[in-house]
């Protein structure tokens, strides 16, 4: 403490008052490791990277939330609980009895929505860069396109999932709680923005634009629309169906690949069949693990994988038995004499290490029938909780990387030509009401035969049973719902396509049982086609309508 | 004479970590996942502080006069480097030698650094004022900036004023000693604890974009921003009586005080769309609490040799309130009710832990409320409401209900002060009373079948059906009433005892003293997990206020110590 006379302080405290002056009241944020939008957005390099942003949403698309809706909810893919693994509260196995609640839903509306939100900002972004004359307006109406297409892509998955939702094009300027729409309306949007943004859009096809919202992409999304329209607006649609795959089938850029799984291979970009895909990587774009998902841990040593895989996903024993043996798409069981020799959709049978072992699960309390040896069963006896380690076959379609990690490098098809003839022909059936169509069973055909390279495809007709047993005998259009699942197996069409059959609310036929008696038994209420809206999104906007059949319990409204 | 004085104090402060971790390419976890996996990472967080105040003590008519102003300017720093690679070829360089990673090589490798500032900035002032020792007046003020807030939002303006009278001086009574009659208001800030949110900033995320054949880096806000982000406020009056009674034989004080937190900064539960993110911070909501605080002070005995003067204090918590946690002019809408919280890995993220509402009590628990456990093994949780309010026949989210309250209503400290010649000793109990807590320990690990993938608590041999002893056949937990606890507690808080030796006068040492002292001795509750403690936020999620009740898992036990100790003093 000093004690000095007037003039001393007078000098000292003007002293301090001119030292500290500049900055005496200077509030400004001072940044270092983020920019604000301003000091960035300076050229091209960075309008591209802003971009991005939109593109990233769809990360999640391969194995996060929204795949184990879609899938998990279908006939095709299972996650039972074996033990404590896989159990996460009985969430998955309520997603196979159709039982599930407003906090199980989440997935879709997470990466679609946030998706939405992204390409609203950047549209607005855009705008205003045009407004202030510093970007081409050329490009920046491009990348608007785009960003319309990719729009329409989420609400396409959100349309599917839960029906009603609110719709948003606008970001800084939006209801701060957008009300829900019907589905109807959601429906009526999502032609409109195809048929608006369509025509601006990228008609080149690869290359340069892989792996990004282009013509294509619009139109396989507006066939897609039309191929649901019955179930979405109420008004079937087989000519829109038609009119859209003929033009991409027309357009001569696409063709069936002569083997199957070069569409699933790790190097899989070079495929004339994918019109929309996301590139995944292991390095730069992490989001695809369907090899730690579906493999048993000690599968890391048959792909020398950094780490143990979970032991998860596999598929239904029906849907299994629905390939032909002879259909190259099915592959081939391992057995003790050697590992299988071909790739298939499927991995049954003995496991092999990279070094010619079999793969031993030596874990204490494995009950597999076969013992430590592990041996792919396609018998699946329960969705758990007590699953054997072994049961299940498993989910061998994309090739697994030898030194893989737990972030895989295929390229993950959206929509792939395939889908665009099989949508055809359906559409033709439908129409005509003939099981026999020619020109349909032409379509069908053409995928089976360059596909399974095999004779077996010369189908008599789109009729016949369907992979699990709905009734005995023949079911419209069976086959061909079968010829969907076997060539798009796992690639998320499947609860689409059930739904559209009216044979998703016999999931008590598909699944196999529960073991748990305190969950409620499987729920075929035909409210189920559609998922709760989470509870999340209800208790913040309180503009949201729960969707029929289920509750808003806890979150007001 | 008057005084005038001028301080100004300059203190730099600065901490620094360096932290390595090795995990060996057998070790369960990232080790043998990563074949090996070594982290590297620095911080450095280093303030600096300018204050200066000038004040001035005088003397008024019948009076004193104390009045300070000051200004202060404060500057935080945070920055730091991690790196972070796995596949190595052996375990012998540990995170010695990063560059042995292959990760690094092959682009999986992590490395990052960071770096952050902001300031405060404050004027302040304070006048005291005492008039025949009789009559108190103190008032203050200060203005308060921080960075962290929106640009129109960064400062604030926190008022004081307090008075008291003596009333001792206007009762003839030998008999009271004192009696000060106070009544005070204080406002004071609290601050956002990270910088940049209310601005829209870019930065690249984990991801790239695929874009002419070449992944290029993608960038963009990877949250929402809210430029009206301000000062929260809390706002205390307090009307308290100063007493002393009979020669001071019995002092003490009774306090009533009303707390009113405003513009409660939250971490807010936003639609999704049109936000990029599912929350945004925002100053939404006021929160209330009143209370009523006793303490008394005895000498029960005090002559020369002996004393005894045991101190009594009790707190009744009177009102612990949500009144609102809504800003619809920035058009945060609280809605309804919601529930906060979700209780964890394994099994039962999703599950919430606290149910709040505008208008209702915070620490409201919830959940799902025991049956029991079938003779085949199943859990039954009680049926209680469905989608049309009434029971169902199934258990979901209509069945979840109040099932207990996170907030004591009662606390006691009883300290006793003992003095015998030499010998002096310090007995301090404390309890708490009226709150339950979530055991998540119990909740999380009293499940038989988990034994096979993690060892459980011993109480999950009771998880079974009395008649069959079928065992709890579910996989994981499940939060209910069965682990919501009552939480009361009594303990003995510290003990010390000691010996003042007597020392010769005039010689170098003039203090010696011998002491014992014990914490945490014993405690008296009911409550099966670590700690009885009140928990009043969240431990998992910033110690957020709206999720008290919840003892997580991370809770370390108790520790009981014993010290003894000699002090010297030199003249």
């Amino acid at each position: 403490m000093k004690r000095i006379n007037i003039i001393g302080k007078l000098i000292l405290v003007s002293l301090f008052v001119t030292t500290f002056s500049p900055s005496c009241t200077n509030l400004d944020e001072e940044l270092y490791d983020v920019v604000i939008p301003e000091d960035f957005l300076k050229g091209e390099e960075q309008y591209v990277a802003y971009l991005g942003q939109a593109y990233t949403k769809l990360k999640d698309y391969g194995t996060g939330g929204h795949m184990q809706l879609s899938q998990g909810s279908a006939d095709q893919g299972v996650y039972p609980t074996r033990g404590t693994d896989w159990n996460d509260g009985g969430v998955h196995r309520r997603r196979q009895m159709h039982t599930w609640t407003f906090e199980d839903t989440g997935g879709t509306w997470d990466l679609a929505f946030s998706g939405i939100s992204d390409c609203n900002r950047l549209t607005e972004s855009y705008l205003v860069l045009i407004e202030d004359g510093l970007i081409d307006v050329e490009v920046a109406n491009r990348f608007i396109g785009e960003l319309a297409g990719l729009r329409a892509f989420f609400y396409y998955l959100l349309i599917d999932a839960y029906g009603n939702v609110p719709i948003v094009t606008e970001f800084s300027t939006a209801d701060p709680a957008p009300a829900t729409k019907s589905r109807k309306e959601v429906f009526d949007f999502i032609i409109a923005q195809l048929d608006e943004w369509a025509p601006k859009l990228e008609v080149e096809v690869g290359g340069a634009a892989y792996g990004r919202v282009n013509y294509w992409t619009a139109k396989a999304i507006e066939a897609k629309m039309h191929l649901n329209a019955e179930v979405w607006s109420g008004t079937a649609n087989w000519d829109g169906v038609i009119a859209a795959c003929d033009e991409i089938i027309n357009s001569g850029k696409f063709n069936l690949e002569a083997n199957f799984f070069t569409n699933f291979d790790v190097e899989n970009g070079v495929s004339k069949e994918f019109i929309f895909a996301i590139p995944y990587d292991k390095v730069f774009f992490k989001g695809f693990n369907l090899s730690f998902h579906t493999l048993h841990y000690g599968n890391r040593d048959t792909y020398n994988l950094t780490g143990n895989p979970w032991n998860g996903f596999c598929t239904m024993e029906e849907f299994y038995n629905s390939f032909d043996d002879k259909d190259l798409r099915k592959g081939e069981p391992g057995t003790l004499d050697g590992p299988a020799t071909k790739r298939g959709t499927f991995l049954v049978g003995y496991q092999y290490k990279l070094n010619g072992e079999l793969v031993i699960d030596d874990a204490d309390g494995s009950k597999d029938p076969d013992g430590p040896p592990v041996n792919f069963m396609p018998n699946l006896s329960t969705i758990g909780p007590n699953t054997l380690r072994q049961e299940g076959a498993r989910v061998g379609k994309w090739e697994f990387e030898i030194g893989g990690t737990d972030n895989m490098s295929n390229d993950f098809a959206v929509f792939r030509y395939a889908d665009i003839l099989l949508m055809k022909a359906e559409a033709i059936w439908r129409k005509t009401g003939n099981p026999a169509d020619a020109t349909a069973l032409a379509l069908v055909n053409q995928v089976r035969t360059t596909h399974g390279g095999n004779e077996i495809g010369l189908l008599t007709t789109l009729d016949g049973p369907i992979s699990f047993k709905i009734e005995e005998g023949s079911v419209a259009g069976g086959e061909l719902l079968n010829e969907r699942g076997r060539e798009l197996a796992f690639e998320m069409h499947r609860r689409q396509d059930l739904i559209r059959w009216g044979v998703f609310g016999e999931v008590a036929k598909w699944s196999p049982p529960t073991g748990v008696s305190d969950d409620k038994p499987f729920n075929s209420d035909p409210t189920r086609t559609i998922f709760a809206i989470p509870r999340n999104q209800l208790e913040n906007n309180r503009n949201l309508i729960q969707n029929p059949g289920y509750t808003s319990a806890g979150a007001g409204g | 004479m008057d005084d005038l004085i001028f301080d100004v104090a300059y203190s730099f402060q600065s901490n620094s970590e360096l932290r390595n971790n090795y995990e060996s390419k057998e070790s369960f976890g990232g080790g043998l996942n990563r074949n090996g996996l070594a982290t590297k990472e620095s911080k450095d967080f280093y303030n600096q502080l300018l204050e200066s105040t000038l004040r001035w003590n005088g003397n008024i008519s019948n009076g004193t006069i104390d009045v300070v102003g000051g200004y202060s300017y404060q500057e935080f720093y945070e920055e730091g480097f991690r790196a972070q690679g796995g596949d190595f070829i052996t375990d012998a360089f540990a995170y010695n030698r990063l560059k042995a990673s292959n990760d690094f090589k092959t682009g999986i490798g992590d490395v990052t650094s960071f770096k952050n500032t902001n300031k405060l900035i404050a004027f302040f002032g304070r006048v005291n004022m005492s008039w025949d020792q009789t009559w108190f007046l103190s008032v203050s003020g200060r203005r308060e900036g921080s960075s962290k807030f929106g640009t129109d939002k960064k400062w604030g303006f926190f008022p004081g004023a307090s008075g008291g009278v003596e009333l001792a001086n206007f009762i003839n009574s030998s008999s009271i000693n004192n009696l000060k009659f106070r009544v005070s208001y204080g406002e004071a800030g609290n601050n956002l604890k990270d910088s940049y949110l209310s601005l829209v900033v870019a930065e690249p995320g984990d991801d790239s974009f695929y874009y002419n054949g070449d992944y290029v880096p993608a960038y963009g806000p990877l949250r929402n921003s809210n430029p009206n982000l301000g000062w929260e406020s809390k706002k205390e009056i307090n009307i308290g009586l100063d007493y002393s009674f009979f020669n001071d034989k019995v002092y003490g004080a009774i306090d009533y005080y009303s707390r009113k937190t405003e513009s409660l900064l939250w971490l807010f539960g936003v639609p999704q769309p049109p936000n990029l993110a599912s929350q945004t911070w925002a100053n939404v909501g006021d929160l209330r609490n009143s209370g009523l605080e006793f303490l008394v002070n005895l000498k029960a005995v005090d002559n020369g040799s002996f004393s005894y003067i045991p101190t009594l204090t009790a707190t009744w918590y009177i009102e612990n309130k949500i009144v609102s946690l809504s800003d619809p002019d920035n058009g945060f809408v609280f809605g309804a009710g919601r529930n906060l919280g979700g209780m964890g890995s394994p099994g039962q993220n999703d599950t919430p832990l606290v149910h709040i509402e505008e208008g209702a009590p915070l620490g409201q628990l919830w959940g799902w409320k025991y049956v029991g456990i079938s003779p085949t093994g199943e859990l039954q949780l009680e049926d209680i409401s469905g989608p049309e309010g009434k029971p169902d026949g199934g258990v979901d989210a209509d069945d979840r209900t109040v099932i207990g309250n996170g907030l004591p209503s009662f606390e006691i400290g009883f300290g006793n002060s003992v003095r015998w010649n030499n010998w002096d000793a310090n007995v301090f109990f404390r309890g708490v009373f009226g709150h339950d807590l979530i055991n998540s320990m119990r909740a999380f690990y009293e499940v038989p079948a988990a034994i096979r993938s993690y060892n459980v608590v011993s109480t999950a041999r009771d998880m079974k059906n009395p008649d069959t002893g079928a065992y709890l056949n579910s996989p994981d937990g499940k939060l209910s009433d069965l682990y919501v606890e009552n939480a009361d507690f009594f303990k003995l808080e510290n003990l010390s005892i000691g010996y003042n030796l007597k020392v010769p006068s005039g010689s170098a040492i003039n203090n010696v003293r011998f002491y014992f002292a014990a914490n945490n001795l014993f405690v008296i509750t009911g409550y099966k997990g670590t700690d009885p403690e009140v928990r009043y936020g969240d431990s998992e999620d910033d110690n957020n206020p709206l999720v008290p009740g919840v003892d997580r898992r991370d809770t370390w036990y108790m520790t009981r110590s014993f010290s003894l100790g000699v002090s010297l003093g030199f003249n």
